[in-house]
């Protein structure tokens, strides 16, 4: 080999070994340097990330019923990049979107052109929210149309309450951005939410998923079920007769709380005026108010239940023990205080039965402040319930040194003190579970997914609060309440025996004072008395009625009556007293004598 | 030519080409092994793939329907029917209640809600 020939094989191979420095060089960058961000665009052309949705918890009365529940929606999206006939595909699925076509097209030409312009895929969503329905009507439409691709749909999930507005304010809703709004929906968020998952799926050039290379994945995890105490038969009939009432009297709001007294499980609990669950934008904050416990109201005479009791647990005076009414009018303080009917010498069983203010004022004077302050403490006012729902608040009970020295005549009427509807029905629930007051439940169990129980709510017994011999005696008072002598004889069940407390408080005037002539009328009673099934409270705001005729006796004592003789009739409660009818058909002749035959 | 001066006879060497065929089957066959594996594992799952899709499929159809029952059982589907009087029922009075007396411990005896006597 000459020089000339040396020279020309160095340069080949100096050229050569640049070269392939140069492509070393080059690889390095894109394998190790660029590692991560190469990966990346492959991932983004063959890999896409897959949501896997988690169930959210059902919500279900105490019969296992569904009260919440969900159903799959979709979004319905264009992909820019796919389109191939804008005209073509509006033309064929705007029907489908009920959307107008023209309209749709001049969408779908703008995601085109932005893709063109952006030289990046644009997907934009078309419409939120379609049912399936429509997801397969257009799935079919498209399907193998090389001429209408670029649709596709992500799935999402909506909440849907089969019973509409019947239990809303307790059960609560979800709103569009799928946050819990209100009630269980919202209380019980940790349990009911599911913990979504996602998966990566690789796919081929047809797009096709290679199973194969689908990595090890944690199944999602599906919300627990709540289970609720309360009784949806129960709940229709509660809401329906207060719906009644509410057409009769128009009332600003109503509301009514039915309880278990003997273990606290809330069976009934409604608000006027109320919404559907399924339509929550429709609605205002008013309609949206769990008004059992949110709402504060002077409980008027039903709260004479807390001094009579006291006053027999500490053998201040007996059921027997006579108490002079002043014939109605009794200064106090410097201040005159009012019978609504003058009244003589009446034993404490009558101040209860008559609802007198001024016997009850007396007995609390005996009674003194302090230890009258201690059994409104003891009965549950003032504190929360701790209920399982979310904005409870604890009313207003003012502590022993803030009361003024007329206070002591106004407190044990249900003035200047301030309770929600579920703390009243809650204490009387104590006068009819032998003086033991219970914690309200609202939910009895939760349920993983499998339906295995995850948390069982049992009864709470909070404490005692009068004993079993004053809660009978106050009993036997509160029997008289209904008789036909009593302040609500309207709320009389027939064949039963219906113990309770009307109440009749004057509406507080924002700018102070009380408001002439409108009242908060409410009744909590309990039935069969003497083995009560369940208590009740009917609590009626501001009813339209003739000038002094609204009390609770004459208004939501009817209500209760109509709600209990209908709780009796589905509880099959047999009727302790003869029942007279109005009109008694004719018995059957097969049924007469297969009675005869018994003897 | 001297004859001492020839080469050997060209041998086949068994062992070694033995070796050789069975490497190249081997390595032939770990392939096609490879291959089918691969195609196997394919096909496998495509049919994971559909039958995923036929469950997904069943339990949409199940959710589907349980929503439907839920509907149609609802307390408010149920009211709206009884206000159309679709079930054609009449409502009930307190007179036509005949209860079992289940607290009796003889047995069955009726007792009626009223205390008017039967006609006999």
């Amino acid at each position: 080999m000459n020089r000339n020939e040396q020279a020309r094989a160095a340069i080949i191979c100096f050229a050569l070994v640049g070269v392939f420095s140069l492509f070393s060089v080059r690889l390095i960058y894109l394998q190790v340097l660029q590692h991560d961000v190469y990966v990346e665009l492959a991932a983004e052309k063959h890999v896409h990330k897959q949501l896997i949705y988690a169930r959210r918890g059902v919500i279900r009365g105490s019969r296992g019923e569904p009260l919440a529940e969900n159903r799959r929606i979709y979004d319905v999206a264009a992909d820019g990049s796919h389109i191939r006939n804008p005209t073509a595909l509006a033309q064929a699925i705007a029907g489908q979107l009920e959307m107008d076509p023209a309209e749709l097209e001049a969408k779908l030409k703008a995601i085109v052109a932005k893709t063109i312009a952006d030289k990046k895929a644009e997907s934009k969503v078309l419409k939120k929210g379609v049912s399936e329905e429509v997801f397969e009507n257009i799935s079919k439409i498209t399907k193998g149309q090389r001429q209408l691709a670029g649709i596709y749909f992500d799935l999402n999930f909506e909440r849907v309450y089969p019973n509409g507005n019947l239990l809303a304010q307790v059960i609560g809703f979800m709103d569009a951005g799928h946050d819990p709004r209100l009630g269980i929906e919202r209380s019980m968020q940790d349990f009911l939410k599911g913990t979504n998952v996602f998966r990566f799926l690789e796919e081929d050039q047809k797009g096709h998923e290679l199973v194969q290379y689908r990595g090890l994945e944690t199944p999602a995890k599906d919300g627990c079920d709540v289970r609720l105490t309360i009784d949806m038969q129960l709940q229709n009939i509660v809401e329906s007769e207060l719906d009644a009432a509410c057409l009769e009297y128009k009332p600003k709001m109503a509301a009514a709380v039915m309880i278990r007294p003997q273990t606290g499980e809330i069976l009934a609990m409604a608000s006027r005026p109320t919404f559907d669950c399924n339509d929550p934008r429709s609605s205002t904050p008013d309609q949206q108010k769990n008004r059992p416990i949110v709402d504060m109201v002077e409980p008027g005479s039903t709260f004479k239940i807390v001094v009579t009791s006291a006053a027999v647990e500490e053998k201040v005076a007996t059921p027997e023990t006579k108490i002079y009414c002043e014939n109605g009018a009794y200064a106090y303080a410097g201040h005159i205080l009012h019978d609504a009917h003058p009244m003589g010498m009446l034993t404490l069983h009558q101040v209860l039965a008559h609802s007198s203010n001024i016997g009850a004022a007396k007995l609390a004077i005996q009674l003194g402040k302090d230890r009258f302050y201690q059994y409104i403490r003891r009965y549950g006012f003032g504190e929360t319930t701790g209920i399982s729902l979310p904005g409870e608040i604890p009313g207003l009970v003012n502590p022993p040194y803030r009361w003024s020295e007329l206070d002591i005549t106004r407190v044990p009427m249900g003035q200047s003190v301030a309770v929600t509807p579920l703390q009243l029905v809650t204490a009387m629930s104590a006068v009819a579970n032998g003086g033991i007051l219970m914690k309200p439940i609202l939910i009895s169990e939760i349920d993983d997914a499998d339906g295995r129980p995850v948390v069982t709510y049992s009864p709470v017994q909070v404490r005692r609060v009068i004993s079993t011999d004053t809660s009978r005696k106050i009993v036997s008072a509160l029997k008289d309440v209904v008789s036909r002598d009593g302040t609500a004889k309207d709320a009389a069940v027939p064949g039963f025996a219906v113990a309770g407390k009307t109440g009749t408080a004057q509406k507080i005037d924002p700018r102070g004072g009380y408001l002439e002539g409108r009242y908060v009328v409410s009744f909590v009673g309990f039935m069969p008395a003497d083995d009560p099934k369940f208590s009740l409270l009917v609590v009626i705001d501001d009813p339209e009625m003739k000038e002094g005729k609204a009390f609770g006796g004459t208004v939501a004592a009817p209500v209760f009556a109509r709600i209990a003789k209908r709780v009796a009739d589905y509880l099959g409660l047999q009727p302790a007293n003869p029942v007279e009818p109005p009109g008694l058909l004719e018995t059957p002749k097969k049924l007469t004598s297969t009675l005869a035959g018994r003897g | 030519m001297n004859s001492n001066r020839r080469g050997p006879a060209p041998s086949i060497r068994i062992a070694s080409f033995c070796k050789v065929i069975i490497a190249a089957v081997f390595i032939a066959s770990a392939g096609i092994s490879y291959v089918y594996l691969k195609n196997q594992l394919k096909l496998s799952g495509d049919k994971q793939i559909e039958l995923e899709r036929q469950l997904a499929e069943v339990r949409k159809d199940n959710e589907r329907m349980q929503l439907q029952i839920d509907s149609l059982t609802s307390l408010a589907a149920i009211k709206k029917k009884l206000a159309q009087n679709s079930f054609g029922l009449v409502p009930i009075t307190t007179d036509q209640v005949v209860r079992l007396n289940q607290d009796d411990p003889n047995g069955d005896d009726l007792r009626v809600v009223s205390n008017r006597p039967f006609r006999k």
